[in-house]
């Protein structure tokens, strides 16, 4: 995803809302685009959505891409349900599989005793969440949040930092805009600011930001893991084929959901805080064996 | 393209926005049409009636999505695609109801001065090139060429009563082609054949037209 000396206003006679913006965006990069309200933030992630076009330079998009809009109109005749199957399909999938993603993303949001709902009637948050399930079902290769986080509750909030964790780790790219500095920090490979129609490199805000260091959690698994993973574990080989993830403790939900749902599939052996003492052959207590899980989520969590 | 044809067939049935051009429709028909009349003429008026309502139906279509939720769409499949779709269900929504005009028409009018079958295919061919002709009208006189509504819809209505009653246009032809032969003066069949590729011609270029218009113009 390329960004070539792009600039953008509306109208001939109007001032540039954007200048000579140069933006390359690699797989697994998650980046944060900052800027003060009517700076442009919101117009260089519609260019990149191809929703409105540059006047001046390109727009290079390659693969599937997905938007969440700052606002989520409630006057869509559709229920959630419906309306999540066709975006599905709008976004390629089988007409199957985008059922079973609407059925997954709406269940995981906890909105699925609303699926029949018409959006039109859905409070404000929970139409947020379908746009952003919207988003999310279509696992794009270039991920477009513009403030989706508002209006979203606590839960919901975490539940879609994770899921863009999730969506770096299997290699897509992820651009966002949201006003809390805090936002995925540490996990943010670049930051820009938009300021007077440019765009300038700031630096990406530090994990630890919050009070004191954080805990970590170690998880044992065996079997071949995928190359990117949620958080960006420290990686130990253990001497039976085994390998110890250790990662912050507010990953490691996605972690585990990652290397649960992951082909070939990974067998997790263990879970544990990380100051405990490692391994079955200490003294301390045993660890709390996992049983290996298809799918069955909750039994982990 | 399949996906989001029935996506935007299924947002013009759900917002009920059909709903004032089809009731138009109908009422056109009724005032025009008392029944038991000419079969020939009768299919010239459901015709001729066709072309505005489906300029109707186009604007209904274009019309019906808000911005943002058109904006996850324009994420997902393109500006182009999403107008086409957008217009290509607006031109299934005519044929729809131009259909369901011909089979009530037939069942009640009369006789007809042709016979049975050429009638039909007079009626279907009319029909066609009417409902081709306001798919053009509306896609050229509403968003993203035309933006605002109050311009757009008394002009769609002008260029709608433009095609039909200039001579050599394709409405025009069929229309008048039906009303002579109601009038006992035989049915030139090879004349409604002809109109039939020319108003495709210029329902694919009109729609061609404003897909590519909504990829490049911000609205």
């Amino acid at each position: 995803m390329r960004l070539g000396g792009v600039g953008k206003r509306y109208g001939r006679h109007a001032p540039w809302i954007l200048r000579e913006v140069d933006l390359t965006v690699e797989p697994a990069d998650l980046v944060r685009i900052e800027g003060p309200n009517g700076s442009g933030k919101s117009t260089l992630l519609r260019l990149v959505a191809g929703i409105e076009r540059p006047d001046t330079g390109r727009v290079e998009v390659a693969g599937r891409t997905a938007y969440v809009p700052e606002r989520f109109p409630p006057a869509l005749p559709f229920d959630a349900r419906g309306y999540l199957h066709h975006l599905g399909r709008i976004h390629g999938l089988t007409a199957g599989e985008a059922r079973r993603r609407a059925g997954y993303w709406l269940d995981r949001f906890g909105i699925a005793d609303r699926a029949g709902t018409p959006i039109g009637r859905l409070s404000k948050g929970t139409c947020q969440k379908v746009a952003v399930a919207q988003a999310l079902l279509a696992e794009a290769d270039v991920l477009l949040l513009d403030e989706a986080w508002t209006g979203l509750d606590r839960a919901a909030r975490t539940l879609l930092d994770e899921a863009v964790v999730e969506r770096t780790a299997a290699g897509g790219r992820v651009l966002f805009v949201d006003h809390d500095p805090h936002r995925l920090a540490g996990l943010t490979t670049a930051g820009y600011a938009v300021a007077d129609g440019r765009l300038h490199a700031v630096e990406p805000p530090e994990a630890g930001a919050g009070p004191g260091p954080e805990p970590a959690v170690a998880v044992e698994a065996v079997g071949p893991l995928p190359p990117r993973l949620p958080g960006a574990p420290v990686r130990i080989p253990l001497g039976d084929g085994a390998t110890r993830l250790e990662v912050a403790a507010r990953h490691s939900d996605a972690l585990l959901r990652r290397l649960l749902t992951s082909t070939p599939p990974v067998h997790i052996r263990a879970v544990r805080a990380v100051d405990e003492p490692p391994g079955p052959a200490g003294t301390g207590e045993p660890p709390v064996p996992v049983a290996a899980v298809d799918g069955g989520l909750g039994e982990v969590r | 393209m399949r996906v989001l044809v029935r996506y935007h067939l299924e947002l013009l049935v759900r917002s009920q926005r059909w709903l004032p051009p089809f009731l138009a429709y109908v009422l056109l028909m009724v005032i025009g049409l008392s029944g038991g009349e000419e079969a020939l003429g009768a299919f010239g008026w459901s015709g001729a009636v066709l072309l505005p309502v489906t300029a109707w139906l186009v604007r209904c279509a274009v019309t019906a999505e808000p911005a943002a939720s058109r904006a996850c769409l324009t994420a997902a499949a393109g500006a182009v695609r999403v107008h086409l779709a957008a217009l290509f269900a607006a031109l299934l929504a005519g044929g729809a109801l131009a259909l369901a005009g011909l089979a009530v028409v037939g069942l009640v009018a009369g006789g007809s001065k042709a016979d049975p079958a050429s009638t039909a295919l007079a009626g279907v061919l009319a029909s066609a090139v009417c409902v081709l002709l306001g798919a053009a009208v509306g896609a050229l006189f509403n968003r993203p060429v035309l933006l605002s509504a109050q311009y757009g819809i008394p002009l769609s209505l002008a260029a709608a009563t433009l095609v039909l009653v200039t001579p050599g246009a394709p409405p025009n032809v069929v229309v008048r082609a039906l009303i002579t032969a109601s009038r006992g003066r035989g049915l030139e069949l090879p004349a409604l054949l002809a109109a039939v590729p020319v108003a495709a011609v210029v329902a694919g270029l009109a729609l061609a037209a404003a897909a590519l218009l909504a990829g490049r113009r911000q609205e």
